[in-house]
């Protein structure tokens, strides 16, 4: 069960990153994504679906990087994350790379790292013309399982809505 | 001049040489096409496409021997490659090593094929400056060669970049850098990588 978080229990800016902090997400994952259908227009309408995740690290331990099948109702997909340690800004920046718009990879990465199980990212971005805020959560419950959340703000962080997660459960 | 992994590595000469020559005269070849385009037309040549499978071929793990223009001179160390499939091949990524002057290095290439123009977008993420990716290189592959093009910054410069590929039978491929600061008149290349495969995945 996913607890429903409030904006007022999670702080708004990101814990520093430490190399490591991916070291638990890497292996095989079965995915239930729970996805809302339309964003920052008050939907409550959720889509729910399967999907499968790989990861690894990569220079040495500096890189982390998924491999997603989405199987999303209305059309499947497959997605991909980078994620790269900037040890001088004590930061993991994330990119993200979709197979249905392959050229906005590498656009604008979101930023952070773990505080205990939980890691705040966040990033300035837009979504259909507007400034918005977006956050990801990262839950590391135990070995087997862990959960991502993303959230926008459409008012620079004081109201988020979230509008798709994650729950993991590992595979190998 | 032999640099030193030709001192280490026994009976590799002569290949090596022949790679030389051919790439060479890839490399001429390349120009002619890029000059007598350029005479015909002032319009800026359209980028190389490719096909979705253009990068099968680099799958799995290589060694390298890098001959690099470091201060106007030519470097010669060695390194390895793994390169990994992501979405179902529409993208994939090498995580490379290497050593120079005794201290290694690493960087991490993300490429990914747009089905909407046929191109392939290369990224480079240097180990020594993880804050960003480069700009793309953008192109593909026709037949056995693959050729990218791109702007980065050279000593605070504009430079154009070309990234040429050669595959030579399953197991080695060549990659060359070459900069362009004459609007592609002429092309010096500054770094060249000759694969050799350990393992197929």
């Amino acid at each position: 069960m996913i607890k429903v978080l409030q904006a007022a229990d999670i702080p708004d800016h990101a814990p520093p990153g430490r190399l490591g902090d991916w070291n638990f997400l890497v292996g095989r994952w079965r995915v239930r994504h729970r996805k809302l259908a339309q964003r920052l227009v008050g939907s409550t309408h959720w889509m729910e679906f399967d999907g499968e995740c790989s990861c690894w690290m990569a220079l040495g331990d500096g890189v982390n990087i998924d491999d997603h099948f989405i199987d999303q109702p209305t059309g499947r997909y497959r997605a991909s994350t980078v994620r790269v340690f900037d040890p001088k800004r004590a930061a993991w920046d994330i990119y993200w790379i979709d197979s249905r718009t392959p050229p906005a990879v590498m656009a604008r990465p979101i930023s952070g790292g773990f505080e205990g199980k939980i890691g705040r990212l966040f990033a300035d971005d837009e979504w259909e013309g507007r400034p918005i805020r977006t956050r990801f959560l990262w839950f590391n419950d135990d070995p087997r399982h862990c959960r991502w959340e993303q959230a926008f703000s459409p008012d620079s962080g004081k109201t988020w809505e979230t509008n798709w997660e994650m729950r993991l459960e590992r595979v190998s | 001049m032999k640099g030193p992994f030709h001192q280490t590595v026994s009976g590799e000469r002569d290949e090596s040489d022949i790679d030389r020559r051919a790439l060479l005269a890839a490399i001429a070849a390349a120009s002619l096409v890029t000059i007598s385009a350029r005479s015909f037309a002032m319009a800026p040549i359209p980028l190389p496409t490719g096909r979705i499978t253009d990068f099968d071929f680099l799958r799995g793990h290589w060694k390298v021997k890098h001959r690099a223009l470091v201060e106007q001179r030519w470097q010669e160390f060695e390194g390895e490659v793994t390169s990994r499939p992501l979405l179902a091949g529409q993208t994939n990524i090498d995580d490379n090593i290497w050593t120079w002057n005794g201290k290694t290095y690493r960087g991490l290439a993300v490429r990914v094929f747009d089905p909407q123009s046929s191109r392939w977008s290369i990224f480079w993420l240097d180990g020594q400056s993880p804050e960003r990716f480069g700009p793309p290189a953008v192109g593909g592959f026709s037949g056995n060669e693959g050729t990218f093009y791109g702007d980065e910054e050279s000593q605070g410069k504009p430079v154009r970049v070309r990234l040429s590929w050669f595959i030579d039978g399953a197991d080695h491929a060549r990659w060359e850098q070459a900069y362009s600061s004459d609007n592609e008149a002429t092309w010096q290349p500054n770094w060249l990588w000759f694969f050799e495969r350990t393992a197929s995945t």
